[in-house]
């Protein structure tokens, strides 16, 4: 196949030589008398405060589609393992702690997190452009389980330095978060469809 | 317009200098209008088009990034308008739109190219044929060649990869050729 095209060369010429259409005159007095309020959503406040690169689409180093699900089947195994080791040896930990019934829900909501993340990753991986969608939310979503657990930990916990820990853990979720969107924008979304 | 005028001219708009949207809309409407026109064979529907193109595009302005190129973005709202619009529509009426493009053309359009070497027979027959593409290929094509685009332009305005592109104005070509010598 060559990018020239030469044996359509006959053809592209036609192509070329077509008419252009002009558009009505007064379109540009139509458009702006039609003008509606601009949309300042959840998009423009995030790019306000700094946070647009959850949106863009561009990036000068782009990794493939099956690279980018990988990160989220990573990270959700990495939460996997910790469901299971904390299901396993949370009673014999402290049986204090787990009965407190937030706390005790953690091992589970890390293997729920985990399923979320894998779901993302296959997403991403088969539903092309609208998978790229799904999983930048999907991923906000996560971002924002993450922290919201963290201060309804830290209502349980009255342990000194306990703030420490759910900054600690409410810190660390939301920078993987982070790191997933932007394997997003470094993918090659446009392979995506 | 080059991509700093078209990025001034946005931040000017987003702080409230409403009227400068002119500019962009004068800057891109027959561009605009014809890809518009050249997808759905119908200068009414692309008149609807082209207003409708603008209008969203205005709404949405606020998420413009105005590191890339205005056109580019702008042809992006317009495919994905123009997709669902041919979704949308049945595919009646066609030859009746062609005719009426053929009167249209004479009237408004700009000079042939070719001048006198390609018959407006050939053209017409390649409008009827371009309606009988797929979707994707007749945008590619479109793209391409009726608004001159690099394969790497078509890319970021179709979100396909540019292997896939060059596949589908291939494919695309293959397919007309293979109708107008029918």
């Amino acid at each position: 196949m060559n990018d020239n095209h030469n044996e359509y060369e006959d053809l592209i010429t036609i192509i070329q030589a077509a008419p252009q259409a002009t558009p009505p005159a007064d379109i540009t007095q139509r458009v702006m008398g039609q003008l509606p309020e601009q949309k300042r959503g959840l998009i423009s406040l995030l790019k306000k405060v700094g946070l647009g690169f959850y949106f863009n689409e561009n990036s000068d180093t782009s990794i493939s589609r099956a690279v980018c699900s990988f990160y989220y089947f990573i990270t959700g195994f990495f939460y996997l393992i910790i469901g299971i080791v904390s299901v396993t040896y949370m009673k014999q930990i402290s049986i204090e702690l787990s009965t407190i019934n937030w706390i005790g829900l953690q091992p589970y909501f890390a293997i729920g997190t985990a399923l979320w993340l894998f779901v993302l990753g296959l997403v991403l991986k088969i539903n092309g452009r609208s998978g790229v969608t799904a999983a930048r939310y999907g991923t906000m979503l996560y971002i924002f389980f993450v922290v919201a657990n963290s201060i309804f930990i830290r209502s349980y916990l009255h342990i000194p330095y306990a703030i420490i820990f759910v900054i600690g853990l409410a810190a660390s979720g939301a920078f993987m978060g982070i790191m997933l969107v932007q394997a997003i924008q470094k993918m090659d979304w446009k392979e995506a469809i | 317009m080059d991509q700093k005028t078209d990025s001034e001219i946005v931040a000017r708009i987003l702080e409230g200098d409403v009227q400068a949207y002119a500019q962009l809309v004068d800057a891109y409407k027959s561009p605009i209008y014809n890809l518009a026109f050249r997808m759905t064979a119908s200068l009414s529907d692309a008149e609807d088009l082209t207003q409708d193109i603008f209008i969203r595009a205005y709404q949405k302005l606020y998420q413009f990034n105005r590191g890339k190129k205005y056109f580019t973005w702008l042809y992006t709202i317009g495919i994905n308008l123009i997709r669902n619009h041919l979704k949308k529509k049945s595919k009646d009426a066609l030859t009746h739109t062609m005719d009426h493009f053929s009167t249209e053309s004479q009237r408004t359009g700009k000079e042939n190219r070719e001048g006198d070497l390609l018959s407006e027979d050939s053209i017409k027959r390649l409008d009827e044929n371009m309606q009988k593409l797929p979707v994707d290929m007749r945008e590619a094509i479109i793209l391409k060649y009726y608004q001159d685009m690099t394969f790497e332009e078509v890319a970021a305005v179709t979100s396909d990869s540019v292997s896939a592109v060059k596949m589908r104005v291939y494919r695309g070509l293959e397919k007309l050729k293979a109708l107008m010598d029918k």
